[in-house]
């Protein structure tokens, strides 16, 4: 019996996100200048925490959507947004229990976290995602 | 109007290939064409699309779509994840809100910052523009930094002098406080939400759909997301993808900066220009790349060798640490190369700091300290920090003319302009950064001809035309091309080449550059990208396959490495950025001209094609060619 995630699930995702974040970054590092490590796991947690949040959003529309009978998904996506692959194309369930979708849920999370605009964003938080999968998606 | 059709495309690609027969081009992957695997397409059809949605990608996107076309906006990542967002000086303008000045003693510096090299008609567009362009993205809303009665605050910049370099220093340099990128960057964006945009994230554009008589008629792109390929269809293509700083061991860009619309170009069989033109900034972090700024050395910080020698006392005697940047990189890069690195490999320097008192480094220099504890693992009082120079900013790319319109070599016509194709930003080469980019030029760069393309656009083209059907077999090969990289079995994963390429780039074609380090840099690079063939890519998936991303990244990068070794190597004169030891003046008789490489069956062909001495009209007159003494 496969899983999907549930909002008590999103939730322990959101929450646990502080405490996987610190440990992993602070690892990184450790006996380093403690003033800016800190401040650059305030900016790491503020952003990842914005993505949870995000992922917590679109479980929660999605919910919305089955009791919407009288507005076709398509419609009202394309009314609502310009951004096509995050409405027309995604797969809004996440299992974390199959494997692949795991795998696809990972991947999607390093790309993202590398690829943050500023070379010091993409350093710090792709590394920390790329180190700490495993604690992080279970 | 907007259409989408899904269908499966089955069967073995065609042999034909999608490139343009009539600019001479001959196509070669270095896979052959094989039997596709079932690949899902989808059709759309647009009247322009814009592929990056940096500052340079949504300017043009916010222009289209003011001017009533349907616009797609194809990016790999979240429009506020572009390397715009980093920038920090500001964006040149003669506003004369600190002091007089004109656009004319702007294009002055602008044509002598790029020692000649630049297009002085396509520098006077911009500089005349400029002004304009700053006062519309006020009126979008970008927060300025204000003077006491209420006027866009202006900074000086380096280079920026008043009145053709006799009247002192000039202050025009518009900021938002220190992060005017960021503020551009969601600017732009905000007013990109008000417009009839669709915007495609996380797409990668994976080549141009080049019509059989040399049209651009689109793209195809990869959705990373659910792995369905994408051929949108467009009367007119706008490049915007950035630069290729990644082709270096050492950049300050962001990793998405990898050169995708260039590589696009160079597979189409349109020349790359310039792109030996690549400048460095001296003290980057080493193996992170990220800056260490002059306010370092400007409080006393001392670069060492191997030996513990304060080395640039031999370079420069009396300006020392704080001479300017190619001087720090140079000597640098020769302390290196003489063995007197520092580091397991002794390829880098180290940067003192230790030697100031703490109160100094934590009152006026916390950034880098902070900096240099997180990405170098240094606490700065104690330590030095290893550092190299690094590229921040490549002059060249993919070539065209003030209206961003895409040219190229034909014939006996340097300049023929490839129908419906354009560029704007760091990816294009307009030429307004010749050899060397004045500072704060490069967010003017993005805003102004992101603008011209969209200008151009609404010139000769009307919303809701009828286009030409696409050709039956467009994007096949580039279908092929996927599979065959998708299925790569070799023994070579995709970050050990990428290394490879990194340290051949950085050891042969930074800042020291001679006949012997530049002939090596070609063969280097050469059996590189012979290596790219036994390339192995692990991960057989479509779905956020980053393996598979990462692998089409480096040919893109690959090919901007190749052309930009050669380019130098060809160049027998020192100019701007491209500073040649054996080759110490610049030769205006010989060299005044732009090199343009061509990507042809896995090889670099290199042609040249004048600079544009002439200015657009009698507005200002053309500046002749002088000695660049600073």
């Amino acid at each position: 019996m496969t899983s999907v995630v549930t909002f008590n699930t999103c939730r322990k995702l959101v929450m646990d996100i502080p405490s996987i974040a610190s440990s992993c970054l602070w690892a990184l590092c450790i006996n380093r200048n403690p003033n800016g490590a800190l401040q650059s796991c305030l900016m790491v947690l503020a952003s990842f925490r914005n993505a949870a949040i995000n992922v917590f959003k679109v479980i929660n529309s999605k919910k919305s959507h089955q009791h919407c009978f009288h507005k076709p998904p398509s419609h009202s996506q394309v009314r609502f947004t310009p951004f096509s692959s995050h409405t027309q194309n995604q797969a809004l369930e996440i299992d974390l229990s199959n494997e692949e979708s795991k795998r696809h849920l990972f991947n999607q999370l390093l790309y993202r976290s590398k690829q943050r605009g500023f070379l010091e964003l993409d350093l710090v938080l792709g590394k920390w995602v790329e180190t700490g999968q495993h604690s992080l998606l279970g | 109007m907007w259409r989408c059709i899904a269908r499966g495309l089955r069967g073995p690609a065609s042999t034909r290939s999608t490139s343009n027969h009539s600019l001479g081009s001959q196509l070669s992957r270095f896979f052959s064409s094989g039997a596709n695997s079932s690949y899902t397409v989808v059709d759309h059809t647009y009247d322009a699309v814009v592929v990056g949605a940096g500052g340079a990608g949504l300017r043009a996107a916010i222009g289209l779509s003011e001017h009533g076309f349907n616009t797609a906006c194809i990016t790999k990542l979240f429009p506020t994840r572009s390397h715009t967002v980093a920038a920090q000086g500001g964006i040149n303008a003669a506003l004369g809100n600190m002091t007089e000045d004109d656009w004319r003693w702007h294009m002055y510096d602008t044509v002598k910052g790029s020692d000649w090299l630049g297009d002085q008609d396509a520098i006077q567009y911009m500089c005349r523009e400029a002004p304009k362009a700053v006062i519309e993205l006020e009126n979008y809303g970008l927060p300025f930094s204000r003077t006491e009665d209420g006027k866009i605050y202006q900074r000086a910049f380096g280079g920026q002098s008043l009145n053709y370099g006799k009247g002192g220093q000039a202050y025009r340099c518009a900021c938002a406080a220190d992060r005017t990128g960021h503020a551009l960057l969601h600017t732009l964006y905000g007013q990109a939400m008000r417009h009839n945009t669709q915007f495609f994230v996380e797409y990668f554009a994976l080549d141009l759909v080049m019509n059989s008589d040399g049209t651009c008629q689109g793209v195809i792109a990869l959705n990373m997301e659910d792995g369905t390929l994408h051929r949108f269809k467009a009367a007119s293509t706008i490049l915007a993808t950035g630069g290729y700083g990644r082709a270096y061991f050492s950049a300050t860009s962001a990793h998405t900066c990898t050169g995708d619309g260039n590589a696009m170009v160079a597979r189409a069989g349109i020349p790359l220009e310039d792109l030996e033109f690549v400048q460095f900034h001296p003290t980057g972090i080493y193996g992170a790349g990220c800056l260490i700024t002059e306010g370092s050395r400007g409080e006393g910080g001392i670069l060492r060798n191997s030996e513990g020698e304060r080395f640039m006392e031999r370079y420069a005697p009396t300006a020392k640490d704080l001479a300017s940047r190619d001087v720090v990189s140079r000597a640098m890069t020769m302390e290196i190369r003489e063995g007197r690195g520092v580091g397991p490999l002794k390829d880098h320097i180290y940067l003192h700091l230790n030697h100031l008192p703490p109160d100094v480094l934590k009152e006026r220099l916390p950034g880098i300290s902070e900096t240099a504890a997180i990405f170098a693992g240094v606490d700065v009082t104690k330590e030095p920090i290893p550092v190299l120079p690094t590229v921040h900013y490549n002059m060249g790319g993919i070539p065209t003319n003030h209206y961003g319109e895409v040219v190229t070599i034909k014939g006996d016509n340097p300049d023929a302009v490839v129908p419906g194709l354009m560029a704007a930003g760091e990816t294009a080469c307009a030429s307004v950064h010749g050899a060397n980019r004045l500072g704060a030029n490069s967010l003017l760069d993005i805003v102004v001809f992101g603008r011209a393309c969209a200008n151009r656009v609404a010139e000769i083209r009307r919303p809701g035309e009828k286009q030409k059907p696409l050709e039956k077999d467009a994007g096949q090969r580039t279908i092929a091309w996927l599979d065959k990289l998708r299925n790569s079995n070799g023994s070579l994963p995709t970050s050990q080449i990428r290394l490879n390429m990194q340290r051949v780039m950085q050891t042969n074609a930074a800042v020291f550059r001679t006949q012997e380090t530049l002939e090596e840099g070609c063969q280097l690079i050469d059996k590189t990208w012979e290596s790219f063939h036994d390339v192995q890519v692990k991960d057989r998936s479509l779905i956020w396959n980053s393996d598979l991303i990462e692998t089409i990244e480096l040919e893109n990068l690959l090919i901007n490495a190749c052309i930009t070794m050669y380019s130098a190597e060809a160049r027998k004169e020192s100019r701007g950025a491209h500073a040649r030891e054996d080759f110490k003046v610049r030769d205006d008789g010989s060299w005044m001209k732009h090199t343009v490489g061509f990507w042809e069956n896995e090889k670099v062909r290199l042609d040249y094609r004048p600079v544009h001495l002439n200015v657009l009209d009698d507005e200002v007159e053309s500046f002749p060619p002088k000695a660049r003494v600073y």
